[in-house]
């Protein structure tokens, strides 16, 4: 997928500005950036999924050969969950507390393909069983708020990759966990990039996983991508000053 | 959550007697036919309001026998009313699953037993007869049937067209919203009452029973989805906020699909104390119409038809029993709103605290 000079803003004040990124096949693509910098409105710009307000002033996002900020509503839902899926932060959140986690995965079936109930069951236990989840017969059935924190980020992940989408775009993904399961979910994009061949779109403001994981990476601050370019070098040698300060907080 | 609910709302003995009451009066009204001696249209002119059988269980002699009536013999007082006397060498056993008019069990298994009834010629009227000497009893079950079935079936029309278009209203917001609005706005702008009678005007007066029935029905939606798709709007503005929203759109479901499976559930505690709460306001509606002649038309019962006969107050002097209809009417209202009040307490977090 292809980012061009995109540019979003609110009140005529831009939050993201001239923003340009390739997330190139089977590989990891991670946004760095403080808070408020414009990581977030730049993913679900890509999918238009802006809050309301929030505006779309030029760009384009070039997927499969055409561009999503122009087709149709309808191809737009069909890309939507079937080609470019998305992870969020906070699975408590991100899953409806009224339905049953296995419901909610199910749902992604229902909407794109025309798989039967059994069908559509079977696949669910067997995602739920490639995302690393014991028991899938138990998380199909429980509630958001009766899985610990790391089955639920898997779950969310399992719904992501159910119709083996080409991207995925994951919003800081690991955040709302401790620092093992991080870990752990984090090798679980790297084992699901190598069996489903797709590409992440990582947003994150966390440079210890920037440099593990991602194969690229830019840094995002004031809604401008200040540097980009392949991961160990911009880590071993950062150009910018905003760079810099953001490494400074890891070591 | 669900059960703490539950069992709060059961420390609320009022709330719980009703809904008993309620329980027992939808039960009877849905077994009317078995339970009602006589089909609401069985006549038996001579017994023009023949007062509520009375029921022995003595002899003459003072032995305890099965139970039993008499049959009525017929005077003429000086105003050429009607006074009934037992007739002492006439009895009736009251038996237990006896034959009867044909009627249907639940519209599907034909049948002819009723729970309980005297042999021809003898009639039972356990509280009291019409002015065409049908039993008053049977007549209020199958009315129930009526006046209860508009009720639930006009709240679930207006309450499906109430949570879909406040749903859509509040998830798309903006210029929708506004029209939407507009809409319900001009609906709830009319007096309810006027608005029902001039909806009224406009069905043809040559409609048959079924017809009408199905033209109250929908009369009534009507009328009614305004105020609840005005709140249901209200809330789906702030749940469409949710990050389940946005996640269920980066999955790619329809809006229709969002809105029915992901937010309008979120609504539910308040739709079913608001359904609880409006289903009176249906009952009395379809009861007001009837009643003024407009609605169900005799020989078919309904509650508030049956009172139309206590509109005289000759009649309410001399047979005081046809005001029953009038009592059931306010029984069933009170139940709806003392149990809606009370899931309110107890679901409401606004007035729970
Ligand atoms: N609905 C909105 N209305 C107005 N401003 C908004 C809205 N959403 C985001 N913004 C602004 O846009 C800017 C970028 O927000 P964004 O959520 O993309 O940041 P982020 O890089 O994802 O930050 P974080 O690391 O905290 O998630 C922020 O300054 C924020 O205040
Ligand atoms: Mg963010």
């Amino acid at each position: 997928m292809q980012i061009k000079n995109l540019a979003v803003s609110v009140n005529s004040k831009k939050i993201v500005d001239d923003v340009s990124l390739t997330v190139e096949e089977r590989s990891i693509f991670a946004l760095v950036g403080g808070s408020g910098s414009g990581k977030s409105t730049t993913g679900l710009a890509v999918l238009r999924l802006l809050a309301p307000g929030l505006e779309i002033k030029s760009g384009e996002a070039i997927f499969g050969g055409r561009d999503l900020l122009k087709i149709g509503a309808e191809e737009l839902r069909q890309v939507r969950g079937k080609e470019i899926a998305m992870v969020f932060q906070e699975p408590l959140y991100a899953f409806n507390p009224v339905l049953t986690v296995g419901q909610q995965i199910e749902e992604v079936f229902t909407a794109h393909t025309d798989f039967l109930g059994e069908k559509r069951l079977e696949e669910t236990l067997r995602l739920l069983d490639i995302v690393g989840i014991k028991d899938p017969l138990r998380v199909h059935k429980s509630y958001p708020h009766q899985l610990s924190g790391g089955m639920r980020q898997r779950a969310m992940i399992a719904q992501a990759v159910a119709l083996k989408p080409r991207l995925i775009i994951a919003d800081e993904p690991t955040s709302s966990l401790d620092v093992t399961l991080q870990a752990r979910v984090m090798e679980l994009f790297l084992k699901l990039r190598d069996e489903f061949d797709l590409s992440v779109l990582l947003i994150t403001h966390d440079l210890g996983v920037v440099q593990h994981m991602a194969d690229h990476v830019a840094v995002m601050n004031n809604g401008k991508i200040v540097e980009s370019g392949s991961s160990g070098e911009v880590l071993k040698n950062p150009k910018h000053q905003y760079t810099r300060e953001l490494l400074s907080y890891v070591s | 959550m669900k059960n703490r609910a539950w069992s709060q709302f059961c420390e609320n003995r009022w709330a719980v007697a009703g809904l008993i009451i309620l329980g027992i009066i939808h039960a009877a009204a849905l077994f009317a036919d078995f339970l009602a001696p006589y089909s609401f249209s069985n006549e038996e002119r001579t017994y023009s309001y023949a007062p509520p059988s009375k029921i022995h269980f003595r002899d003459e002699q003072g032995s305890l026998v099965p139970p039993f009536v008499y049959g009525a013999e017929i005077k003429f007082d000086e105003y050429r009313r009607r006074i009934y006397q037992d007739k002492a060498d006439e009895k009736y056993p009251l038996s237990f699953f006896v034959q009867g008019d044909k009627y249907k069990i639940l519209g599907l298994v034909p049948t002819t037993i009723h729970l309980f009834g005297v042999k021809e010629p003898g009639r039972i009227y356990l509280w009291g007869a019409d002015s065409r000497g049908r039993d008053l009893f049977s007549r209020l079950l199958h009315g129930a049937r009526i006046s209860l079935s508009i009720g639930i079936l006009g709240v679930a029309i207006s309450f499906s067209i109430g949570l879909l278009v406040g749903g859509i209203a509040g998830y798309y917001g903006g210029k929708t919203d506004d029209i939407i609005m507009r809409i319900c706005e001009m609906f709830m702008m009319f007096p309810g009452f006027y608005l029902l009678l001039a909806l009224r005007a406009v069905v043809p007066p040559n409609f048959n029973s079924i017809q009408v029935y199905l033209a109250i029905v929908v009369i009534l939606s009507f009328i009614g989805w305004a105020s609840l798709a005005r709140v249901i709007r209200g809330m789906c503005l702030s749940l469409r906020e949710r990050e389940f929203v946005l996640a269920a759109k980066t999955m790619g479901l329809s809006d229709l699909r969002i809105i029915i499976r992901h937010i309008l559930p979120h609504t539910l505690s308040y739709s079913l104390i608001a359904v609880m709460l409006s289903i009176p306001g249906y009952i009395l509606a379809e009861s007001s119409l009837s009643l003024i002649g407009l609605g169900i038309q005799d020989p078919y019962a309904s509650w508030g038809n049956l009172l139309a006969e206590a509109m005289g107050i000759v009649q309410i002097k001399f047979a005081p029993w046809i005001l029953l209809p009038g009592f059931f009417i306010f029984i069933t209202v009170m139940c709806f709103n003392v149990v809606g009040d009370a899931l309110r307490d107890v679901l409401d977090p606004k007035t729970s605290q």
